[in-house]
């Protein structure tokens, strides 16, 4: 019983009746198995663990009087330099029938330089690792390692344009799904020795490779710590997507806004990892994580540095009203029209109650019902084949814009809001999440409440945006707390010869608490 | 409030500025003694000078130590800590419950009179409870982020009244009579409850308290001058028959695009009252924290609100109780025996609270659970 | 988990709890655009002319060539019952926030106002800035009077006002301006009066196109014509005077509310300019000698000449213009002479802040006399000193060849 008690306030009451116990959560791994000098060997427990999958080929050859196989993964090995390795090694020791096993392996080794990345595996999880990545493996009998050699020649996805990321004058590159693709990209960019990355292995049985990019002499140890430390507490067996590590990179569980960023650009994240952050690398994706991530980031884009100062603040500023336009807009206007008349001019007051003297639900119906049917068709918009986007769209103006205010189902007034707010939402579209939800429950509050509910309820989410913290940088940083001269490109973007004077670091702000153990 | 983080003291200063201001501009000059115009206006400037002389106890007191007012007393004499303890909690949940009532009432008769209040009281302290919740830090931010609305607003406000202020209302100052400059500036003192606020956040501040509280007190004065002054310029004598004058000089407010900013400053009491409410709900919780144990701490935030919102419940049912607090506090009882006396005691015991003491306490602090 | 069931309970208790904030759907409002209150027999009379489309079909239909009001007419022993039977007559809700016109009908101001106050300082509907009128007759001939322009009536009332205000005809009042004096000058106000002058018939087309029928027919409608152009004085919340339109000028100048003017002057030989004031500050203070009290208008202004009637042949100098300015100035000093004279001394209304300016000037003699300040409006001593300076000529090239004569 009292067992039984203490189970419940360790783990909870939820946990102690339905939940796994903390034995039975743990994985089952099989031990590591060492590579042996005896090639039969080995070639049996390749063939057992592989069990005849059909995309490995084996190639068993003796060279020098020396028998040795080659294993490779069809698709994802370079043809070519196989063969040309294969050629080499057949053409020097054509002559010889009593080489040793040590010669063949240092002759690889050693005179064979297709490969720059050439590593010696010893047991056999390390082997299929990298033969899943690509590497061609060369198993020698009398040799108790495998030699792996990079000779990667996967199909991937060319360099192209970022697709959610577009701009005016700045690169046209993005970041591709192979991680070293994208590393090479950043390295191009920044030719420093203290750019540093460093590989990590997330998830059991996708053991997918992770990047943590950064510039050494710039990012705090702590955070690097405190990255590892969350990034170590993943239990996913399977990494498919950059998206499925930020839950655990997130400071808080249930917050309105994520403190992680994501982007396509690789001159966006050099511009992050320059300010003390850390980028992090998904193979598979092509979209990095930076950390930590700040509010006034959203409204920052690589455009911004190119215009001048004058028309970037002007583009900076509208960004920031326009993310007010799409959480207040709707709810403004519900409130207003459902509680305080009064507010609208006379001549726009006339004009709202002409359309909806013919409405037949009340506007905070109407609003939801029109904002409902507008998310519909941009998750449609977003999902179908080009080929029918076209008439998505037609029908979507026929239907909303035109049939239901002609039908009076809803006022032409409340068109245009939901208009102006879907365009404004795209202004900023790494905010569309939170202002997806707040559209909404603006729209609820601002119907039942009037502006008082929609005043608390900014304030509501003023209060929890405030006290986000990014890995122990404040959310709302630089504007509260307050750090004078990173506000140079906050609200309005100053000369870039002015921002030149003094870098922005992360760890710099004000109110900056990083824990390493968090 | 040593459980939670530091925060800056211009965040702290904006944060109790934005809180005052609540007082500001729910000012009722209807209930108070008759005074001419001129007095509210003259009033609001002497208050300073009034605040300025009964504060500089606290500003001695955290000139020199950086612990709350509750440690030193506890230091001082256990006993007289606990007396020090209800006495400050009572002070704090009834400057809560004054914001609320008078909040509620300035809704229910300005903005929605068909409206239930129990819906205001409700909503207002849901807000101030999740405020709370999150801590000294959240509320400091978004504090300082509000102030720039309010500053914003008011700014808007007095360039819009521009050309409606006259200054024939404000008469020749040596003929006003001194007894009524000195009840109203009273009144505005008296009225000064977030300094109860700032005596426990002291540990929490990054800087110097003292300094902060200068700041805070030219800070508010200057608004205080300012608001006083467009009232009495815009309105005259017509203030007195005005229960919430300031609101009264936002509605003459006129502009082509929208013809009423009424329901726009409602936004600012909204604010005000929120912070204000979070602020005091926050310190209440923060007390109980500190003398109660933990597994029965860590409730305080719960039941302090929930007796804030029932006293505000009741008092808010009548014309008379909504009055009665607002009433007790104007006359000072509070604000002379939390704000005035005891610090002087304090100060006047300060060599016998040792650092040494203090070190030892601290450690006991530490080995308590956290939030 | 404390946290989201926390967040969960108060959702649903706002949810619960949301017919607590009464609304009123805008389909169910009665847009109150206009108030007239009179004064009968039975009590009071509200009539009040609020928005009602006329336009077609279920677009936005706002048909500015009709009037879009309209118009219901409550009676009630108080104000609120009134309000409350114009309800029950057209089933909306009454909504007054919007509201743009207060009118006080004839006989409701002569009778007392204090009534009017209790009503709409109190409703926290009422707009501070709408315009107070007292109309000749009855308020409701004003609000029920048919314009054409416009989508609304009331619209066109407010544009009238605000025209006559910018060309210095009258005193607009606001309302809380109203409330404010009557308030703080014991029941003294001044307040423009409007007036319908009758109607006048409008000829429009209507040209027929159905079946290529090419027809024409005509139609004449009854337009209603208002002017704005005396001022009601008040005394005790009670109308004391009308006065006229030279009178209402004149106290726009000693308001120093006029920006721009138009006036007629006239030369020694009767000839006559309009002189356009663009530009005018008026500055009232008082002077003391012994126990006298006078006190001395100061007009600085600059004009310009709009038109000069004169035979042909003839031209205007800058000696000319010298006279019209002088000639100017005259008329100036007395319609504000006539202003203070009938409005201050003879009706003895507490307006243009007199108290107040004796009170900052000379404490000592405002102490004396302020108990009974209005029983010395009558003793009080005006005098003006205006100065007009003709400094824009226009673009016509005569005056240039008088000068080179």
């Amino acid at each position: 019983m009292r067992r039984f008690l203490y189970k419940i306030q360790s783990e909870g009451l939820y946990n102690t009746l339905f939940g796994i116990s903390e034995e039975k959560k743990k994985p089952r791994t099989a031990p590591e198995s060492k590579i042996s000098s005896n090639l039969l060997e080995n070639v049996v427990v390749m063939q057992e663990r592989l069990k005849g999958s059909s995309d490995f080929n084996v190639r068993e050859l003796e060279i020098g009087g020396v028998k040795l196989d080659i294993f490779t993964n069809e698709g994802m090995t370079n043809i070519q330099t196989v063969n040309d390795s294969l050629i080499k090694m057949v053409d020097h020791f054509k002559e010889r029938n009593d080489a040793t096993a040590e010669e063949i392996y240092q002759f690889i080794e050693t005179k064979m330089l297709f490969a720059a990345e050439m590593k010696d595996v010893y047991t056999f999880e390390d082997l299929f690792k990298m033969m899943m990545s690509g590497f061609l493996i060369v198993l020698i009998d009398g040799v108790d390692h495998a030699i792996s050699m990079g000779a990667q020649g996967f199909q991937f996805r060319s360099i192209a344009e970022p697709t959610s990321e577009a701009n005016e004058r700045g690169s046209k590159e993005g970041f591709t799904e192979p991680i070293k693709i994208n590393m090479s990209m950043i390295r191009r960019r920044i030719k420093s020795d203290a750019l540093h990355f460093e590989m990590l292995k997330v998830g059991d049985t996708g053991q997918t490779d992770v990047c943590l990019a950064y510039l050494d002499h710039v990012v705090s140890p702590k955070l690097l710590s405190s990255i590892r430390t969350r990034l170590s507490k993943i239990d996913f067996k399977l990494i498919l997507n950059s998206g499925y590590l930020i839950p655990f990179l997130e400071s808080v569980k249930r917050s309105l806004f994520s403190d992680v960023g994501y982007t396509e650009r690789p001159d966006t994240v050099c511009a992050k990892i320059y300010e003390g952050r850390v980028a992090i690398l998904v193979d598979g994706t092509p979209f990095a994580l930076v950390v930590p991530y700040l509010f006034s980031e959203n409204f920052q884009s690589i455009d911004d540095y190119v215009h001048k100062s004058y028309y970037a603040t002007a583009i900076r500023c509208l960004k920031y009203i326009s993310f007010i336009i799409t959480i207040l807009l709707p709810g403004v206007y519900v409130a207003m029209g459902t509680f305080h008349p009064e507010l609208f001019p006379p001549a726009l007051l006339f004009n709202i109650v002409s359309s909806q003297e013919t409405t037949p639900f009340p506007m905070t119906i109407e609003a939801l019902i029109i904002f409902f049917i507008y998310e519909i068709m941009r998750e449609a918009g977003l999902r179908l084949p080009r080929p029918v986007g076209h008439a998505i769209s037609i029908v979507g103006s026929l239907v909303i814009g035109d049939a239901a205010v002609t039908a009076g189902l809803i006022g032409s007034p409340m068109v245009i809001v939901v208009a102006l707010t879907a365009i404004s939402s795209f202004v900023v579209p790494s905010l569309q999440e939170p202002a997806a939800f707040l559209k909404f429950a603006f729209i609820i509050i601002g119907g039942t409440m009037g502006l008082y509910g929609i005043a608390l309820g900014s304030l509501i989410v003023m209060v929890n945006a405030s006290t986000l913290t990014a890995f122990g940088v404040p959310y709302l940083s630089p504007i509260s707390p307050f750090s004078g001269y990173s506000m140079r490109d906050i609200f309005f973007r100053a000369h870039l010869k002015t921002l030149q004077k003094k870098e922005v670091r992360i760890e710099e702000l004000n109110g900056v608490h990083i824990d390493s153990q968090e | 409030m040593v459980q939670y983080g530091k925060v800056s003291s211009m965040q702290i200063v904006l944060t109790l500025v934005v809180c005052k201001l609540f007082a500001v501009i729910t000012y009722t000059p209807v209930y108070t003694e008759k005074a001419e115009i001129t007095a509210v206006f003259l009033g609001g400037v002497v208050s300073t000078l009034i605040l300025l002389a009964a504060a500089t106890p606290v500003i001695l007191l955290f000139r020199k130590t950086q612990d709350d007012i509750l440690t030193l007393s506890y230091r001082l004499n256990p006993g007289f800590g606990f007396i020090v303890f209800i006495l400050l909690l009572i002070g704090v949940l009834a400057a809560a419950v004054d914001t609320m009532v008078d909040f509620q009432f300035f809704m229910v008769n300005a903005v929605f009179p068909d409206a239930s209040r129990f819906i205001i009281l409700i909503t207002l302290m849901i807000a101030a409870f999740y405020a709370s919740l999150m801590g000294l830090e959240g509320i400091a931010r978004t504090g300082t982020i509000l102030f720039l609305i309010v500053l914003i607003a008011l700014v808007t406000i007095a360039f819009t009244l521009h050309n409606r202020i006259n200054l024939l209302n404000l008469k020749p100052v040596l003929y006003e009579p001194v007894k009524s400059i000195l009840s109203v500036a009273w009144q505005d003192t008296a009225r000064n409850m977030e300094l109860l606020i700032f005596m426990m956040v002291v540990p929490n501040i990054k800087g110097k308290a003292a300094k902060s509280l200068l700041g805070y007190i030219l800070l508010i004065s200057v608004l205080l001058c300012t608001i006083s002054f467009l009232v009495a310029t815009v309105l005259g004598e017509f203030t007195f028959r005005q229960i919430f004058p300031f609101y009264m000089i936002a509605s003459v407010v006129d502009s082509k695009i929208i013809r009423r900013f009424d329901a726009i400053h409602m936004t600012l009491w909204v604010i005000t009252a929120f912070l204000r409410t979070s602020l005091f709900l926050l310190t209440a919780t923060s007390l109980l924290k500190r003398v109660l144990p933990y597994h029965i701490g860590k409730w305080s935030c719960l039941f302090s609100s929930v007796v804030i919102l029932v006293a505000a419940g009741f008092l808010s049912g009548g014309l008379q109780s909504s009055n009665l607090l607002y009433d007790f506090i104007g006359k000072g009882y509070p604000f002379v025996i939390l704000i005035v006396l005891l610090p002087i005691i304090l100060l006047l015991n300060l060599k016998r609270i040792s650092p040494s003491a203090s070190k030892n306490r601290e450690q006991q602090r530490k080995e308590e659970k956290p939030e | 988990m404390k946290k989201t069931i926390f967040i969960v309970l108060s959702v649903a208790m706002i949810f619960s709890l949301t017919s607590c904030f009464p609304s009123h759907e805008l389909k169910e409002t009665a847009i109150v655009q206009a108030i007239a209150v009179d004064l009968t027999d039975e009590g009071y009379e509200l009539t009040l002319q609020f928005y009602a489309p006329k336009g077609s079909g279920a677009t936005t239909a706002i048909d500015t060539s009709n009037n879009n009001a309209n118009i219901v007419v409550a009676k009630g022993k108080t104000i609120t019952e009134a309000v409350d039977q114009a309800t029950a007559i057209q089933g909306e809700y009454i909504f007054t926030g919007n509201n743009r016109l207060l009118i006080i009908g004839e006989r409701f101001a002569k009778e007392g106002v204090e009534s009017l106050f209790s009503y709409f300082d109190r409703n926290h509907l009422t707009t501070q800035n709408i315009d107070v009128l007292v109309s000749e007759g009855p308020a409701k001939e004003i609000v029920s009077v048919n314009i054409d322009q416009g989508i609304l009536a009331a619209e066109m009332l407010e544009k009238i006002v605000e025209n006559c205000e910018e060309n210095g005809m009258i005193l607009r009042c606001p309302y809380y301006m109203f409330s404010q004096n009557m308030f703080q000058y014991e029941g003294s106000s001044v307040v423009p009066v409007i007036e319908k002058t009758g109607g006048q018939e409008e000829q429009s087309e209507d040209q027929g196109t159905e079946s290529g029928d090419s027809s024409v027919s005509e139609s004449i409608q009854s337009v209603d014509v208002v002017k704005i152009e005396k001022t009601a004085v008040f005394k005790d919340y009670k109308l004391a005077d009308i006065v006229d339109k030279e009178c209402s000028q004149g106290l726009a100048f000693l308001s120093n509310t006029v920006k721009e003017a138009t006036l007629v002057a006239e030369d020694a030989n009767g000839h006559l300019s309009s002189i356009n004031l663009y530009s005018c500050d008026a500055k009232l203070k008082p002077e003391f000698q012994d126990d006298q009290i006078t006190f001395v208008l100061q007009i600085k202004s600059k004009a310009s000449i709009d038109e000069v009637l004169l035979p042909a042949g003839e031209y205007t100098g800058l000696d000319e213009l010298e006279i019209f300015a002088q000639s100017a100035e005259r008329l100036i000093a007395d319609e504000c002479t006539r202003a203070f004279n009938r409005v201050v001394k003879e009706d003895q209304s507490n307006i243009l802040y007199l108290g107040d300016l004796i009170h900052k000037n000379n404490p000592k003699l405002w102490t004396a006399i302020q108990n009974d300040f209005p029983a010395h409006l009558e003793k009080l001593h005006f005098r003006t000193e205006v100065d007009v300076d003709i400094t824009r000529l226009s673009i016509e090239a005569n005056q240039a060849q008088n000068k080179n004569k």
